[in-house]
């Protein structure tokens, strides 16, 4: 699956990039899980970063707060 | 910047932003009870303490967001435990008990959409207590739609006529809530949100259809356009009274367990 905001998650195992997500249920609530493309880690990766969902002033981007 | 305050805004512009502020609030008080409903109903461990703490904070931006409307004169023991459910200004989509979990999930999918794109529209408010409100529901409601998210990849995986159908019977309903294109916009007019309804409405049937742009996903409702009865009420953005059943889920029942 494919999520804009999940991209260029650094793995914690090998600090790869490339990672991708797996699913945006990790181990918690908070947690979506990714797997590292390199190394083949399965990691969780918090998903609320204090960004705003897409709004119409900033293009359908979404933003940092 | 300036706070907008009660005395420093014509009738007409503080009808508007109560009007709105409101709708959003009332919207946020029934989605967090829909939240509490559902949570017996979710497929695994997790499912539950997501929908309990959505709850909570949803039922927190409109505990937030009544405080906020003090300012303008409002009583806040009354907009949360005195009014009648002809008072209530949620938004219709809300309305009807989930038929299903795929519609359980697309409603509140589109009410979170819906309610975070109506606050956007404050985010360049001249007024900063109303922009961080805008900033705090955003930040919130971003974690909320990564849960619709998560289910609606699931969906797409799988056999989705439940949740196509869903979604063709609610999308209108929330494009509904913006009004119509000959609605006067008292706020966008008057400078106190810098995007008005037409365009945030324009914005959330763009978000839709990008979030459901999928391989293998056909469902097409943008030529679904909302529709607008007799009974449709420009002030309360909402046709009709909140019905009888559901006032009696999303009212206070016992005002000494609530604190001011």
């Amino acid at each position: 699956m494919d999520d804009s905001d999940f991209r260029g998650v650094i793995c914690p195992h090998c600090q790869s990039e490339q990672t991708e997500l797996i699913s945006l249920f990790g181990g918690s609530v908070s947690e979506a899980l990714l797997r590292c493309k390199e190394c083949q880690s399965i990691f969780n990766w918090v998903k609320w970063r204090g960004k705003l969902p897409p709004a119409p002033h900033d293009g359908g981007q979404g933003k940092q707060t | 910047m300036n706070r907008f305050s009660e005395d420093s805004m014509s009738l007409e512009s503080r009808a508007a932003l109560v009007g709105n502020v409101l709708a959003v609030a009332d919207s946020k008080l029934v989605l967090g009870n829909w939240y509490l409903k559902g949570v017996h109903n979710g497929r695994a461990l997790p499912d539950f303490a997501a929908l309990l703490a959505m709850s909570a904070t949803s039922l927190g931006h409109t505990r937030a967001l009544y405080k906020y409307l003090i300012g303008f004169g409002e009583d806040y023991s009354y907009l949360e435990r005195g009014r009648g459910r002809g008072e209530i200004r949620s938004m219709n989509l809300l309305d009807a008990a989930p038929e299903s979990w795929e519609d359980f999930l697309t409603t509140i999918y589109l009410a979170e959409q819906s309610t975070w794109m109506m606050m956007s529209g404050f985010l360049n408010a001249p007024d900063p207590a109303l922009v961080g409100l805008a900033k705090k529901i955003g930040t919130e409601s971003y974690f909320h739609l990564k849960y619709a998210a998560g289910w609606r990849s699931i969906f797409f995986e799988g056999k989705n006529e439940t949740y196509r159908e869903a979604l063709s019977n609610k999308f209108p309903l929330a494009l509904q809530w913006f009004g119509t294109d000959s609605e006067h916009d008292v706020l966008l007019d008057q400078g106190m949100r810098n995007v008005g309804l037409v365009e945030l409405r324009k914005a959330l049937l763009r978000q839709v259809l990008t979030d459901h742009d999928a391989p293998g996903f056909e469902w097409v409702s943008a030529a679904e356009a909302p529709t607008f009865g007799n009974d449709w009420d420009v002030d309360k953005r909402r046709a009709g009274e909140l019905p009888e059943g559901l006032y009696e889920i999303v009212k206070f029942q016992d005002p000494a367990a609530v604190h001011d």
